[in-house]
């Protein structure tokens, strides 16, 4: 991608923190996020629960505002204006016409009550001024383009009635309704089998070939990230820890997080009877954030710096980003194995 | 082996539910209101007639339909009677005619309620049966089952429960049968619980917080209940006061002396204003997904 | 190796299927949910059920357990035939037979702090008194690396991990020789999740357990499984040691779904298979997999294959019987 590189950036994430209020105390699920997309580009962002990946995801289009306990600091640029600032009335022209965003769940994200035409056409209907004719084969046209085999019968169906992978194809379908420039897509596969994951996954990566349109891939999944992304960022506690195109950060992962992460997955030629390594620990509760580096408490490398002063992010290698004190090159492993 | 835990660790963690107990009570205030005021209502329904020795049924002829003053803070009735220690007296007529009703219709719609969600062919029959009862508005059925008993105190609280414990054990089996698909009671069969540690252990327990909710309900409701039958003169039978009776009593007078009417009417507005008060506020507090957790 | 632990034949388990107008008349067909479904699990040894969504794995391990009733077929548990016994009679057995739930956290009393809960399968069994109970409880708190401290919380004050670590206890506790996992790593973090599978290992070995464990997870079944039976649409279309299965897959389904797990190494490719799961009525026929098989021919559409033996230990349920060729 590198002819995207020079483009000016679509999103523009700078700094963002964001609190939640629990208990007359503020904790930072978002805690310094810089982040940028550029046009036709994929974005990776992988961590476990807790990581504040989703978080974020949902504060660009604000869809926690609902919440008073919830409070942003920070720039979110989308094509030059700030999301955080603008008036919801405004915030909602952009809301699934030049965002959209796809859950993890299709089934309690689309209407029980209602055909699959009905919540197709109504986006097209409230964002784009078609007729009622139109927005139905413009309807047609969308579900034709997520590959679903026949289309006029599944606009009469209602959600309950399809599959897993067709409902996750019906809620692509609607966020491409009105050809968003930016599709946020939170763990699209996670709620899916291995043969169907793979078909969803290739599909977004086709729409992103064949409309230019970025993508923002929130996963827990190293793996669907490792097929599917350009650049990856890894989270953990609210921060960005590493940062790569998605060939390097895999053939060379620099944080002691990423590494873990990476070697404590089951792959398909690990030795069998070997103790899988692990990473000690759980992500603490964002009440008992530790000082210093986030990832000190479970950290294999820690020292008494990294218990004290937060680490920078330093340029490891061209364009590889990595936010560590001591940083391992990846030929000295040093994961912790389980007595 | 291990060692026993430490007591002091214990004891820590223990105080730390707590604490998070209180926090969750002080975050409900319609739970604390209700529970003050309607705790006040009984005390003072107790206490006062037992201190002050007026008989609630000495007439003072001279003293017919005096407005409130020092000496008779509610005025008194068209008997000369002081009607402040009537209303106290009635208090406690209709609160143990609530109370017993609540009592006893929770008590027979639990049971009926858990073994109906836990055995198909009971439900049938049993749900068929409430179904049946609850299609015969309230108070109809109450009005006809005195007519059928006669009238008394104890026949209302037996009428008022055939009213209610349907209600009671509609709202346990559906709450019974929630429980019941839960993986929690699988695990107990994979266990080899009896079905009847899993219905008395697993399914009752879940069952008491939108009972206790449901229970302070039917009080509330039983008091409004025995004030309409009392009031249709199918109730507590005269002269003893209960609230029905002294409002039944004042619907001649009330143009002349209004406060006939607008005391023992605020005494049963209060007192089931309270009771819902602490019924919404226990259902708050009880519900466990409302707080508690840590996690997120 | 000769006598198995647990041996299911023919299982048996359908759903009827309604007409609109619902229960009012006679199901318009049923959906065969586990059809023919055989195993053997011997001692020792861990077993992985490996298939979608939908494959009946979740079923037929329930159906062991006894939660769900079969429409037909045996399940033989050291001279049990399960399916026949009543509740009285499974309950002693009920030791031996243990569950570890997907959703650890919902499958634990919310009411119960976590001594009593590991303490309550003891009392339903009527083992031991009040104070080798608690020394029980105690000792496989240590055993799955939760520790004393947490004997007085609720379960919904530990982490993930932790919550997983106790649904295990809870069915380690009265000693059992056979447990069936229900996916339990699929909700948790990949991090915690190598916690547990190298836990489960470790227990596995010092407790001489024999474990069925049911996953939609490749990586996570072969590591941990001896054999590997894998499942669609309702019964096993191949069954062979983990090595030599992933070394020659023979059945189509087994081929595409190996080829479809994400790999860090590979980039992206076109996906392996095309369509969906369809529904096993009682009007469908053929081979379970034909609608779907890439080398699906006229025979795999009218009759459907038998499960046999092709290789010492390699069983496969195709008409293509020789070892596939190429990929």
């Amino acid at each position: 991608m590198s002819e995207t590189q020079n483009q000016k950036p679509l999103l523009e994430i700078q700094n963002l923190r964001v609190f939640f209020r629990v208990r007359q105390r503020l904790l930072p699920a978002v805690d310094g996020v810089n982040l940028t997309i550029r046009p036709g580009e994929i974005v990776g962002v992988v961590g476990e629960s807790g990581s504040g990946k989703s978080v974020m995801s949902q504060s660009i289009l604000r869809l926690r505002d609902y919440d008073s306990a919830i409070s942003y600091q920070g720039e979110i640029l989308f094509e030059g204006q700030d999301l955080l600032q603008l008036p919801l009335s405004r915030l909602r022209k952009i809301r699934g016409n030049r965002i959209s965003v796809i859950f993890q769940d299709p089934l309690t994200s689309l209407s029980p009550v209602h055909t699959v035409e009905r919540q197709l056409t109504e986006v097209l209907l409230l964002h784009k001024n078609l007729s009622k004719a139109q927005a139905r084969a413009r309807a047609q046209e969308l579900l034709h383009l997520v590959g679903i085999p026949s289309p006029e019968r599944c606009l009469r169906q209602y959600p309950y009635e399809l599959s897993g992978g067709m409902q996750q194809r019906v809620m692509i379908a609607m966020a491409l309704s009105c050809e968003p420039s930016l599709l946020i897509a939170d763990e699209p596969t996670t709620a899916l089998d291995v043969t169907i994951q793979e078909q969803i996954l290739d599909l977004i990566a086709q729409l992103n070939e064949k409309l230019g349109m970025s993508v923002l891939f929130i996963t827990h999944d190293l793996s669907a990230m490792a097929q599917l992304c350009h650049s990856v960022r890894v989270m953990y506690l609210g921060q960005i820890v590493e940062e790569a195109e998605t060939s390097a950060l895999f053939a060379r992962p620099m944080h002691p997080y990423t590494q873990g992460l990476l070697a404590c997955i089951p792959r398909l030629d690990f030795p069998r009877g070997e103790p899988l390594h692990v990473i000690e620990g759980t992500v603490p509760p964002l009440s008992r954030i530790p000082a210093g580096c986030h990832f000190c408490t479970r950290c294999p490398h820690a020292t008494d710096r990294c218990r004290t002063q937060a680490p920078p992010t330093v340029e490891a290698e061209p364009g590889h980003f990595v936010q560590c004190w001591n940083f391992v090159s990846p030929e000295t492993p040093g994961q912790e194995v389980e007595a | 082996m291990s060692k026993p835990l430490s007591r002091a660790a214990s004891a820590a963690i223990l105080q730390e539910q707590r604490q998070i107990r209180r926090e969750r009570l002080l975050s409900t205030p319609g739970l604390l209101v209700g529970l003050v005021v309607f705790a006040l209502i009984v005390l003072a329904a107790l206490v006062i007639p037992a201190v002050s020795g007026v008989d609630p049924n000495e007439m003072t002829v001279s003293l017919r339909l005096s407005p409130p003053s020092p000496e008779h803070p509610f005025g008194t009735d068209e008997f000369g009677r002081d009607l402040f220690t009537r209303v106290l007296h009635g208090a406690r007529v209709s609160l143990a005619v609530g109370g017993s009703v609540a009592l006893l219709s929770c008590l027979l719609g639990t049971v009926i309620g858990i073994y109906a969600s836990y055995f198909k062919a009971l439900d049938q029959v049993l749900m068929r049966i409430c179904d049946g009862l609850i299609a015969i508005p309230g108070i109809l059925l109450a009005i006809a089952l005195m007519a059928a008993l006669g009238a008394g105190s104890w026949n209302v609280v037996l009428a008022l429960t055939i009213v209610y414990t349907p209600s009671v054990a509609r709202v346990v089996r559906s709450s019974a049968l929630v429980t019941k698909a839960q993986t929690y009671v699988e695990a107990a069969k994979v266990q080899g619980a009896t079905n009847r540690r899993i219905l008395w252990k697993l399914i009752l327990p879940s069952v008491i917080s939108p009972l206790t909710v449901q229970a302070s309900f039917i009080f509330a409701q039983a008091i409004i209940s025995e004030a309409s039958l009392s009031f249709l003169g199918a109730g507590i039978p005269a002269p003893a006061a209960s609230w029905g009776n002294i409002l039944q009593a004042s619907r001649a007078v009330f143009s002349r002396a209004p406060w006939t009417v607008l005391f023992p009417g605020a005494a049963v507005v209060l007192c089931v204003l309270s009771l819902n008060l602490l019924g919404d506020g226990l259902r708050d507090y009880l519900d466990p997904r409302t707080g508690g957790r840590r996690k997120k | 190796m000769s006598t198995p632990l647990l041996e299911v034949k023919d299982l048996q388990k359908r759903y009827p299927i309604y007409g609109p107008l619902g229960k009012l008349f006679r199901p318009k067909t049923y959906m065969n949910a586990v059809s023919g479904m055989s195993l053997q699990l011997y001692e020792g040894e861990t077993y992985g059920l490996v298939g979608e969504s939908g494959c009946g794995k979740t079923t037929t391990g329930r159906a062991i357990l006894g939660l769900v009733k079969p429409d037909g077929g045996e399940i033989w548990y050291r001279g049990h035939d399960l399916t026949k016994l009543s509740d009285q009679e499974f309950r002693p057995l009920r030791r031996e037979l243990q569950l570890v739930f997907q959703d650890p956290l919902s499958s634990l009393n919310p009411r119960q702090r976590i001594g009593a809960l590991l303490e309550e399968p003891l009392i339903v069994q009527g083992m031991g008194d009040a104070e080798s109970r608690r020394a029980q409880v105690m000792d496989i708190l240590e055993k799955v690396g939760l520790s004393e401290e947490h004997y007085f919380r609720y379960p919904h004050e530990l982490s993930g991990g932790q919550v997983q670590r106790l649904g295990i206890a809870r069915a380690l506790i009265i000693g059992p020789r056979l447990i069936v996992c229900d996916e339990p790593v699929s909700a948790l973090d990949v991090s915690i999740q190598a916690q547990i599978l190298n836990m489960l290992t470790r227990l596995q070995r010092e407790m001489n357990l024999s474990l069925l464990f049911i996953s939609h997870d490749i990586g996570v079944v072969r590591y941990l499984s001896h054999r590997i039976g894998v499942m669609y649409l309702g019964s096993l279309v191949e069954e062979a040691a983990t090595d030599a299965l992933f070394a020659q897959p023979l059945h189509p389904y087994t081929q595409a779904l190996f080829a479809s797990v994400p790999d860090l190494a590979k980039q992206r490719r076109h996906p392996a298979l095309e369509g969906e799961l369809p529904v096993r009525t009682d009007e469908f026929q053929g081979c379970v997999f034909h609608t779907r098989c890439p080398y699906a021919t006229e025979e795999c559409r009218r009759s459907a294959p038998a499960l046999r033996e092709v290789q010492s230990g390699h069983k496969v349920a195709c008409h293509r019987s020789s070892p596939a060729s190429g990929d």
